[in-house]
């Protein structure tokens, strides 16, 4: 009797399974990975329920698609859901190791901690280059580096005794430009594919607040002009016509081969900041010889003379493909610091034939500003506060060398979550192709603890060997 | 002997509690406000690569419960009591009766001290002001900010001006107070946390939430972390008040990592970007670069409001009044002549002094 009262409750307690509900879509996920194309050996995307919900992930890979099936529970629910497989393709195409980047708060005018760090992409693994502990909580900005080569980079290091930071394995010097040939400031640097030249914008720039809940803040420039650092001879130049008050040019960007200089200028408009919705930057090229460091001033010309668009667009950040063919670069209503313009985009320049066209692939109705390509140009990776407005995040895409890219992707985290709780933006995600060293330590030596009546001027320079200050 | 230990503990304990809470309970509950214990990856980090990680983490840990009145007290009580308890271990073998007696002459030096200090008084007496405008409670503002404290100490005069504002009181009481010109409602050389602070105030008051939230945001990266308890909380406020709830739900969803509010964000939705086609964003964006620019000078600010068609009573007190500390008469009845006045509202005396006194000149275009 027992044992059949007890197969009785067996049979009872272990009745056929419920079949699972299938929807047919895909699960809401956030990140939203669904149909996205990553590189071979990228860290393992991490996503959860955009509800909240408990999920369980079932990976299979078919060829070159890994597909994901999601089952999810909600709160409290016994019965789970079961979506619709998605895939995730996966790309041959190698990208560079390394990103690096500035983590700083979105904020305002002045900020706590910033640095520039570095992410090694087939891991979670984020580590710091150089953070702004180094001088004094001044700024750390416009990172750059020759083709993405890791032992070579500069900055600019802003306040008391700032200047630009120039590292070259061990060596690392200070300089500031102000002091040198046409007394300028330097920012938005490019590197010459050659590594003997640096272009610069320099700009007087300026921020002005607004009621307008759409655009609280616009960053501007009252002037800005494109000096030459010839790191041969430690000369800097300002060609006159890349120097005129009536003109301003800014975001220097070279052609791999580098034979060209891009770069953005407008018409100066008065008075700033209430002129600055007239304020429209159109894309220059100007031939440069690298033999003799200078540029071709004839060859000075507009590269888009006009646009199918309702409106007159803003151009900034002209970053060409390493095999020329392609110029992507954002666009905007007005003036020249898209990333707090909603409607900026990025756009594609062929330079082939011309043609131009708006990324749809790519955009959101959000910010989309800062871009930089992989060394081979399979992959870019660009700056978008899509998720909420206001906090840059990273997305990578897949460029299949005519002009098309694939569906992007958030910048893997181990926990999605991550994306929502850092309260830093990323800004100019550059492609490196080696892990760069940490050279918080030999910047630190640089900038002597804050004193009263510090005199901030000179070149310094400190080197392994001598280990100590020379002024140069 | 154990007896007299626990006594003397006892004792300790009752005398810090009593101390800070009839001395300093404000500027205990607004240290809360500035500090921040998250358990998110980047806030440890930043902990960690910080001098005295672990100190720092138990004081933020500790310093979290200071939200609640009494709470501070009690923790400090708390902590001074078992200072006591094993230094009086430490001190067994000289006998705890003269260890016991220092301890507490120290102590009651030490509260003495804290009670009859000017600055002590002038800080809690900032602070409560402080945390009342934190929650509107312009009637409470008004009863530590009088015009006698307002003389005592300037700093105060800012938030007794908002307060009368926001209390609709500003034209009838303004001239009790010391006030002498209109940097008075909101001084330019403000650059402070605690300045910023005010300005944030100012503006969410104003109705300009953007300026409010860039106010909260430069008080914050004064702070480590760059942020604060009462940063977050301001920021999720803000932003619903701006309409953002997707930058609510985020700094909610920061402040459900700590321990104190686990609930935080549940209430926000989590909707997505705000569906806007590519032209609206154009046009907004557009509108934007014409709408009034905010500047570090608040009478510029109020008098661009109203210049670009803004119009509410507070505005309006702020603008007149403005304009009477600055003795332009004209341009007052000119303003006040604007302004929309409702039918049967008495006007207050310091306008009808003002518009008598200047009568007798002919009106101007």
């Amino acid at each position: 009797m027992l044992v059949l009262l007890l197969l009785l409750l067996l049979f009872v307690g272990c009745g056929a399974p419920s079949a699972m509900p299938e929807s047919g879509d895909y699960p809401p996920v956030f990140p939203d990975y669904v149909g996205v194309t990553v590189p071979e050996g990228m860290a393992p995307l991490t996503f959860q329920m955009t509800d909240g919900s408990r999920q369980r992930i079932h990976t299979t890979r078919v060829g070159d698609t890994l597909w994901y099936e999601v089952t999810a529970w909600q709160k409290g629910a016994r019965q789970g859901v079961r979506y619709k497989p998605f895939p995730v393709y996966i790309s041959h195409d190698p990208i560079d190791p390394y990103i690096a980047y500035r983590l700083i708060e979105p904020g305002y005018e002045s900020w706590y901690d910033m640095g520039i760090y570095q992410r090694r992409l087939s891991s979670y693994v984020e580590t710091p280059i150089v953070t702004n502990a180094a001088n004094n909580r001044g700024c750390v900005n416009c990172h750059t580096f020759p083709s993405g080569n890791p032992s070579q980079m500069l900055f600019h290091a802003r306040g008391a005794g700032g200047g630009t930071v120039f590292i070259h394995d061990d060596n690392v010097r200070l300089i500031n430009l102000r002091e040198h040939g046409p007394l300028k400031q330097g920012t938005y640097p490019t590197w010459h594919p050659s590594g003997r030249y640096v272009a610069f914008a320099s700009c007087q720039t300026h921020q002005c607040f607004s009621v307008a809940d759409s655009q609280p803040i616009e960053v501007y420039d009252t002037a800005s002009d494109i000096i030459l650092m010839d790191l041969e001879t430690g000369g800097i130049t300002a060609p006159p016509f890349l120097n005129t008050a009536e003109v301003w040019e800014t975001f220097p960007s070279w052609s791999p081969d580098g034979r060209t200089l891009y770069y953005c200028a407008a018409d100066s408009v008065q008075p700033m900041p209430e002129a600055r919705g007239r304020l429209h930057y159109r894309l220059m090229a100007v031939d440069f010889d690298p033999a003799t460091g200078t540029f071709i001033q004839e060859t000075n010309r507009q590269i888009i003379k006009t646009t199918e668009t309702k409106f007159e667009p803003s151009f900034s950040f002209p970053r060409v493909s390493p095999d020329g063919r392609y110029m992507l670069f954002t666009a905007s209503a007005y003036a020249t610091f898209p990333i707090w313009h909603k409607e900026a985009d990025l756009w594609l320049l062929d330079l082939a034939d011309g043609t131009i066209r708006p990324c749809d692939e790519l955009n959101s109705p959000d910010t989309e500003s800062y871009h930089s390509w992989s060394s081979n140009g399979s992959w870019i990776v660009f700056s978008s506060r899509r998720i909420d407005g206001r906090y840059t995040r990273l997305y990578i895409a897949h460029h299949d060398g005519n002009g098309h890219f694939a569906k992007p992707f958030l910048l893997p985290q181990k926990y999605p979550a991550h994306n929502t709780l850092r309260l830093k933006s990323y800004n100019i995600p550059e492609f490196v192709c080696g892990e760069v060293p940490h050279h918080q330590k030999a910047v630190r030596k640089l900038f002597p603890a804050k004193a009263k009546g510090d005199k901030p001027v000179a070149d310094r320079q400190q080197t392994p060997a001598s280990k100590e200050w020379i002024i140069n | 002997m154990r007896h007299k230990r626990f006594l003397f503990a006892f004792a300790t304990f009752a005398i810090i509690v009593l101390a800070c809470q009839l001395c300093i309970p404000y500027t205990l509950m607004q240290q809360e406000s500035y500090a921040l214990f998250l358990t998110t990856s980047d806030y440890l980090r930043e902990t960690f690569a910080a001098p005295w990680p672990m100190a720092h983490l138990a004081g933020n840990f500790l310093l979290q419960f200071f939200h609640f009145p009494w709470a501070g007290p009690l923790i400090l009580g708390l902590l001074g009591a078992m200072a006591y308890l094993l230094l009086s271990l430490f001190f067994r073998q000289k006998g705890i009766l003269p260890f016991s007696l220092t301890f507490t002459i120290l102590l009651l030096s030490a509260v003495i001290v804290m009670a009859s200090s000017h600055r002590v008084r002038e800080v809690e007496r900032y602070s409560a002001v402080e945390y009342a405008a934190s929650r509107h409670d312009w009637p409470r503002v008004l009863r530590r900010a009088t015009p006698e404290a307002t003389r005592d100490d300037r700093q105060l005069l800012p938030y007794a001006l908002l307060a009368l504002t926001e209390s609709g009181q500003l034209p009838d009481r303004m001239m009790r107070y010391p006030v002498r010109t209109v940097d008075d409602f909101c001084p330019e050389s403000w650059s402070d946390r605690r300045g910023l602070a005010f300005k944030a105030c100012l503006y969410e008051c104003m109705g300009i939430p953007g300026e409010a939230i860039h106010n909260t945001f430069q008080a914050a990266t004064a702070l480590p972390h760059g942020s604060s308890f009462g940063t977050l909380r301001a920021l999720v406020r803000l932003n619903r008040l701006k309409g953002d709830e997707r930058l609510a739900h985020k700094y909610a969803t920061i402040l459900s990592h700590s321990t104190l509010h686990k609930g935080w964000g549940k209430d926000i939705p989590l909707n997505e970007a705000p569906e806007q086609s590519a032209s609206d964003r154009l046009s907004a964006i557009l509108n934007s670069s014409q709408a009034p620019l905010i500047t570090p000078t608040y009478y510029y600010n109020v008098t661009s409001l109203i210049a670009h068609g803004a119009y509410s009573k507070t505005l309006a007190d702020r603008s007149l009044c403005g304009l009477l500390l600055q003795g332009d008469l004209v341009r007052f009845r000119q303003m006040y002549a604007l302004f929309p006045h409702a039918e049967g509202e008495p006007v207050p005396a310091l306008y009808r002094d003002a518009l008598s006194s200047v009568s007798h000149l002919p009106a101007t275009p």
